[in-house]
């Protein structure tokens, strides 16, 4: 490693750094240019706005993104087998209301609402992937389906009203606590990125979950249960929807059941952003990752530099497109 | 378009002048040379049959003269027009029509769609569905092709029917010059037959046309004239009339081989015979939609060829052996164990290994690497508590790469970017590194060139040496008295009798034996249906 000089700026030298970084993770070129999008989007922000080049404000970029981030690590392993999760927004709504209503009846803290957000969360999913597997139906249209009904539901339990979350050591662990320094929200994405990077990339069932999207039949005649496998990725993607709907309701020190609308796409773009082919077969979760960090700079920036929302949706959109079509040459 | 600079090249004394004409071509991909200056002539009235191993770079050239290539220098002209086409439609627009290898079909179309595809019967401006249908309809009796109808969907047909389909659609352009690769990999002697006629149907209205092969004797059935292709390379050029099948494999192979070599047979000290006489696999009375009744018993160490007519249950045969096609009768036992088998994996589990017939679509994860795709099959061997060893991977891709001369850049390389043969040679890998009790192969030599197949023998040899019990399915019956120890005929669905290669002289004998077991065994399945 070359020394870094002192005329260069400190925005350049992290960049570099990062860079390089990346660089070692994963060298192929198509990424780079995700990257290159990354730091080139926080340095254009950094001249923007005299705050956004901050540690609190990236404190505040990685609290905001993490529901994103955790729901993106298990959209990935959806993706990957060649299928896709549109419930994932309506989920985080479903458990975090069922978790904030048994908190608040059954008693048991926050062992119970992490119980059953996980719970609520991970059988939705599971539901998803048993329909698309043992019904044949494409698990676009089955999560289409259970978008609706995961959200009717949640809006039926308490006839639209919030449910107040009054359990100061759930909020602490998930939502305003910290864990070495780390604020809870940021602590569990990385926690369940590293746990994801490790689970898809070395792993024999990141194998299958590759082999099934990349050619589902010769995958099969591989020997692969290639239904089962298909059913645990969209299990999985309901367990981190779960989990991302515990970080909001701690956060928010209640549990709304229209929260998460529209989320699935942010969700969506961001492992799509980070390289992963929406036919499968191909992709990773750093990519993911770093994909919805870039949704949650966009965000964050756009505000910073106050631009108005309307904009801000149109301006976000462009750029997505911008990206992945870069990306894709 | 019209500018003159075709300068006719001296020295050559060409009667009749070519209707297609390749000079100078190069085509590079990154630091490997694709094609070294290539020099072709093909005229208007000729088969052109283009020979040379997976790799060669025929394919290549076929794809710099239909379009799909630019080549980075020398020239195409037609009738001494000198040509570059941007896209294979310029070049379907300048006369060139082409069956490719890979299926250009749209699978959720109909048959007549698929042909009359871009260029629609339309009746006042709308489509004309059924006109399309009867004229496709027409098209395919000409070509003796017997499908359910030109209004299914391509999808709902089998692979060879999906091949046949492919070529009516070529031939039915109004085009001048014609380019066939391997069209006839995957079709019975019947439609071979009239696939021939319908090529020299085109000859004889003047096209030209270049014909790709790795069966030597459809070379002298068929072409007038043999280029060979070796290393990027021209390296012969005969007029077939003139030479012989053991120039040609000497060209093909480099020369690497001796007269009479290009057969597959290896000697006795290779194929195994029976090392027990206790089976390793036994199928009794096997029943489903494809099977009436299939018996069959596989010894260790023999090679038991499966010979029949498509359509006669042979590779339903091995797809119900493997776990994929549902069994509604009959009962598999390996070494004495009764097996239920609900999927491919639980074949595996006993021991079966399954080579299947497209090695695109079912064998390989193309848009994958070398590694990934042989680990596919012992990913619970190379990790330890589910985590995979990424090195233990990798030395098995290089084990394999050693074994099976497997030609590929790197143990990442991608499956798109190598041959045919190395392809199925990846194939056999991620089965051979299982150790399997039964092998069950699909078709494996199916478009690969005459020096790969030469090896997948050897392998197939090897496997029955070390004691499994191989079955193999072939059309290619002169591979099959090449292979095999002992050949079951099969037919309606089941084994109907039992050959020893060594007493059948030729290919045709067998032929003719399949055809007439054929015949025999439908008169009574004809009577069981009221």
């Amino acid at each position: 490693m070359t020394e870094m000089k002192t005329d260069t700026t400190e925005t350049t030298a992290v960049s570099l750094k990062l860079a390089e970084l990346f660089r070692r993770l994963r060298p192929d070129p198509q990424d780079l240019v995700l990257y290159s999008a990354f730091i080139i989007l926080i340095i254009a922000f950094s001249l923007l706005s005299p705050v956004f080049f901050s540690a609190t404000n990236f404190q505040n970029i990685g609290r905001q993104t993490a529901m994103v981030s955790i729901m993106a690590v298990g959209m990935t392993f959806v993706i990957v087998s060649g299928q896709i999760d549109l419930s994932v927004g309506s989920i985080v709504a479903l458990s975090s209301m069922v978790a904030a209503m048994a908190m608040r009846d059954v008693g048991g803290g926050w062992v119970t609402g992490a119980l059953v957000a996980l719970s609520v969360g991970a059988l939705t999913g599971f539901v998803n992937g048993a329909l698309t597997n043992w019904l044949k139906i494409p698990s676009f249209l089955v999560t289409l389906g259970t978008l609706g009904v995961a959200r009717g539901i949640a809006l039926l339990l308490t006839d639209t009203r919030p449910v107040i979350v009054n359990e100061p050591r759930y909020q602490r662990l998930f939502g305003d606590g910290h864990f070495f320094g780390i604020p809870a929200p940021i602590f569990w994405t990385i926690i369940i990125v590293v746990v994801g990077i490790m689970w898809l990339q070395r792993t024999v069932f990141g194998r299958k979950v590759y082999a099934t999207g990349g050619n589902a039949e010769a995958a099969r005649f591989s020997g692969i249960a290639v239904n089962k496998v298909r059913i645990i990725a969209l299990t999985l993607s309901g367990l981190t929807a779960g989990m991302a709907g515990m970080i909001f309701s701690a956060r928010a020190h209640a549990a709304r059941p229209v929260i998460g609308e529209g989320m699935e796409l942010d969700v969506i773009a961001a492992v799509i952003l980070g390289g992963t082919s929406l036919f499968g077969g191909k992709g990773t979760i750093v990519g993911a990752f770093i994909g919805s960090l870039i949704i949650g700079v966009l965000n964050n920036g756009l505000n910073l530099t106050g631009v108005p929302s309307a904009a801000q949706l149109a301006l976000k959109g462009v750029l997505i497109i911008g990206a992945v079509a870069f990306g894709r040459r | 378009m019209s500018r003159d600079r075709f300068e006719p090249h001296d020295g050559e004394d060409r009667e009749p002048p070519a209707l297609l004409s390749v000079r100078g071509v190069v085509k590079r991909f990154g630091a490997v040379t694709a094609l070294a200056s290539i020099d072709l002539d093909v005229r208007g009235g000729e088969i052109h049959a283009l020979l040379g191993q997976n790799g060669a770079g025929k394919s290549t050239l076929v794809k710099v003269i239909s379009g799909v290539h630019q080549p980075d220098e020398g020239t195409l002209s037609i009738d001494g027009v000198p040509m570059l086409f941007a896209d294979p439609n310029e070049a379907r627009d300048a006369g060139i029509a082409s069956v490719y290898q890979e299926l250009s079909l749209i699978p959720t179309l109909s048959v007549a769609a698929n042909i009359f595809l871009g260029r629609e019967i339309t009746r006042f401006g709308l489509t004309d569905s059924r006109a399309m249908q009867t004229e496709a309809q027409r098209r395919c009796d000409e070509l003796g092709l017997d499908i359910p109808g030109t209004n299914v969907e391509v999808r709902s047909l089998p692979f060879a029917q999906r091949q046949l389909v492919e070529i009516v659609k070529a031939l039915s352009v109004d085009a001048r010059i014609f380019i066939l690769d391997e069209p006839t990999s995957s079709l019975s002697p019947g439609e071979q037959e009239a696939l021939f006629a319908a090529v020299r149907v085109l000859r004889d209205r003047g096209a030209a046309v270049i014909y790709i092969t790795h069966r030597l004797k459809e070379v002298f059935d068929l072409s007038d004239r043999v280029t060979v292709i070796s290393d990027a390379e021209i390296v012969a050029r005969y007029e077939t009339a003139e030479t012989d099948m053991d120039s040609l494999v000497a060209a093909i192979t480099g020369a690497k081989q001796g007269k009479g070599e290009g057969r597959l047979r290896l000697g006795n000290e290779t194929f195994g015979n029976r090392s027990s006489n206790v089976p390793v696999l036994v199928a009794r009375g096997l029943c489903n939609i494809k099977l009436r009744g299939a018996d069959l018993e596989v010894y260790p160490g023999e090679v038991v060829g499966i010979a029949g007519l498509r359509g006669s249950g042979r590779s339903s045969l091995l797809r119900a052996l493997f776990g994929i096609d549902r069994l509604d009768e009959g009962e598999i036992t390996v070494e004495g164990h009764p097996l239920r088998l609900r999927s491919p994996k639980d074949a595996m589990a006993a021991g079966l290994a399954f080579v299947p017939e497209d090695r695109t679509t079912e064998g390989l994860i193309l848009g994958h690497g070398l590694s990934a795709n042989i680990s596919l099959t012992q990913l619970d061997d190379l990790s330890s508590c589910g985590i995979v060893n990424a090195g233990d991977i990798r030395a098995r891709a290089h084990e394999a790469i050693d074994q099976l001369l497997i030609k590929a850049p790197s143990t990442s390389a991608l499956m798109t970017t190598v041959s045919g043969g190395n392809q199925q040679k990846v194939v056999f890998a991620k089965w051979m590194q299982t150790s399997p009790k039964v092998f069950l192969a699909d078709e494996p030599m199916a478009g690969v060139d005459v020096g790969a197949k030469v090896e997948i023998a050897a392998v197939i040899g090897r496997l029955a040496a070390g004691g499994a019990g191989v079955v193999v399915v072939s059309g290619e019956f002169e591979d099959l008295l090449d292979l095999c120890d002992r050949i079951v005929v099969f037919s309606g669905g089941r084994g109907i009798e039992n050959i020893d290669p060594s007493l059948i002289k030729s290919e045709n004998e067998l032929h003719t034996i399949v055809q007439d077991l054929e015949f025999h065994a439908l008169v009574p399945d004809r009577e069981l249906v009221p």
